[in-house]
């Protein structure tokens, strides 16, 4: 499906607050052919070395501006466009170790024909989402 | 070595200017922006090529091709007719700037290519735990209806999920944007079902002449795409229960039954989504088309994997082909490549060969071609 392109290899890295290196950073486009709304855009997981992150851990910024995950629902009126990078940074003290990390990435996008959440729907509705799971093998230098 | 960009820049400027039919430049020339003639009136009766750039999905998101490159890659083609995505191919959509518009058109002159049809994107799950309003679906099709009007396409497909009420409010705008409005008869859709009743009760009480439908070729799967099905062999099904499933398909045994004989077969979640994956499309007879046939203004010439031998896999062209001849339709077939999803898992698709393979079929099929 979507998962070659969806983790950018490059801008892998850890950020900082005053001084003091708060998490890190990865870009990634959008599993979908055509961009969307925020709105549609469920969960952003993400696992890195097998070690995942809260829901208000994780922001999203498109466009310039930056979203958290529940805030990303109530959206309708912000795109997430097709080619945009987007840039997603994890809160986590003292960010990532320099080196290879494993990465992998869940979109959970409310695609198709139903107003319902995910989580609400049939599986066989919700079926075609567990298998977007994009990973990629990333060296954090910076 | 020189980059697919690079080669197709160079090679389709070049073509264009060779293999387009003198009917269609000349219709190119005369046709001003705000009155482009309508699909196939440059050469009545006849079925027209053309190419959604659905199709280059993954050229598009990795910036391997720009929308220029698409519009290159149709022209050389031999053919003339574009299909664009808002969504997909609009920088900043919604917002259509003055300087892409003319940009746009600057790229129509110089392949020699013309606008053929707007994808409409209608989610009628925007908002969590609701449907829209009526209010809210008329802005978001009003909204698509003036781009296409500004970009000089004259048919507006929608989504299937597009309620037949939302389609009607919006006919007036349809007529003032100079549109008509098309509904996507779009897998796993039956011919034979009343989907399409809500839409023809309102086209045949109002006779307004602006909504329509796209006919997507993926409601004529008579096998499976055998490139999902690998897919899925690779992401843990069962290649045994795979071949079953794509058999099952094919003998039009009902899903349920296909699902509890995968069970019984030991098989896991991923054959089980093989079976959902494998069940979306729909097997119709193309000749079921001529109960409605006057009302499709546009198809989407969908297909998944063509052969070495210029052949799609699933679906029967020959018999569409036939007939869309029969039923005297004289728009475009505009090829819809989907196979890429299957395959990138593995190897880059290359939907520009893709796209060749199936237009060397289209042009025999056609009558275009004599080799």
């Amino acid at each position: 499906m979507f998962e070659r392109y969806v983790i950018c290899e490059q801008g892998f890295k850890n950020v900082s607050e005053k001084g003091q290196i708060t998490g890190f950073q990865l870009l990634l486009r959008i599993a979908n052919w055509r961009g969307l709304p925020l709105s549609l855009i469920e969960d952003v997981r993400v696992r890195v070395d097998g070690e995942s992150f809260p829901r208000d851990a994780v922001r999203v910024a498109v466009g310039g501006h930056s979203f958290t995950l529940d805030e990303m629902v109530t959206r309708s009126d912000v795109r997430w466009q097709f080619d945009e990078l987007a840039v997603i940074t994890i809160r986590r003290a003292g960010g990532l170790t320099l080196g290879m990390h494993e990465v992998a990435v869940v979109e959970q996008i409310r695609t198709g024909l139903a107003a319902l959440p995910t989580s609400q729907l049939p599986s066989s509705m919700a079926s075609g989402i567990a298998n977007n799971v994009a990973t990629r093998k990333m060296t954090l230098t910076a | 070595m020189i980059t697919r960009k690079e080669f197709l820049q160079t090679l389709a400027g070049a073509a264009a200017s060779s293999l387009v039919p003198a009917s269609a430049l000349a219709s190119a020339a005369a046709g001003s922006r705000a009155t482009s003639p309508a699909p196939g009136a440059a050469s009545p009766g006849k079925i027209r090529r053309g190419v959604t750039f659905y199709s280059y999905q993954d050229e598009l998101v990795l910036h391997q091709m720009s929308i220029e490159d698409c519009v290159a890659a149709v022209a050389d083609l031999g053919t003339d007719g574009v299909e664009l995505i808002g969504e997909e191919g609009i920088p900043n959509f919604p917002d259509l700037s003055d300087r892409w518009v003319a940009q746009w058109f600057e790229w129509m002159d110089k392949y020699h290519t013309r606008p053929i049809c707007y994808d409409l994107c209608y989610d009628s799950n925007l908002i969590s735990g609701r449907s829209l309003t009526l209010k809210e679906s008329k802005d978001i099709v009003v909204r698509d209806l003036k781009i296409a009007n500004k970009l000089g396409f004259k048919i507006v497909r929608a989504q299937r999920t597009i309620p037949a009420d939302v389609m009607e409010a919006c006919v007036p705008d349809a007529e003032k944007y100079d549109v008509r409005m098309c509904p996507e008869i779009h897998a796993p859709v039956l011919l034979s079902s009343s989907w399409l009743d809500p839409y023809l009760e309102v086209i045949n009480r109002t006779k307004t002449k602006n909504i329509g439908f796209v006919v997507d070729f993926g409601i004529f799967v008579k096998r499976p795409p055998r490139v999902q099905g690998g897919w899925f062999v690779r992401h843990g099904a069962h290649e045994q229960i795979a071949k079953y499933v794509e058999t099952s398909y094919e003998n039009k045994q009902p899903k349920d039954i296909t699902l509890a004989e995968v069970t019984k077969m030991g098989g896991n979640d991923e054959d089980r989504r093989w079976v959902n994956g494998a069940y979306s499309y729909s097997n119709n007879d193309p000749k079921d088309l001529l109960k409605f046939s006057q009302y499709i203004y546009h198809t989407h010439a969908k297909f998944y994997e063509m052969t070495d031998q210029y052949q799609e896999y699933s679906i029967p062209y020959d018999e569409i082909i036939a007939v869309l001849t029969e039923a005297g339709y004289s728009g475009y077939l505009s090829s819809e490549y989907e196979g890429q999803r299957h395959i990138n898992d593995i190897m880059e698709a290359n939907a520009v060969e893709q796209v060749r393979r199936q237009h060397v079929m289209l042009r025999k099929l056609l009558g275009e071609s004599e080799t």
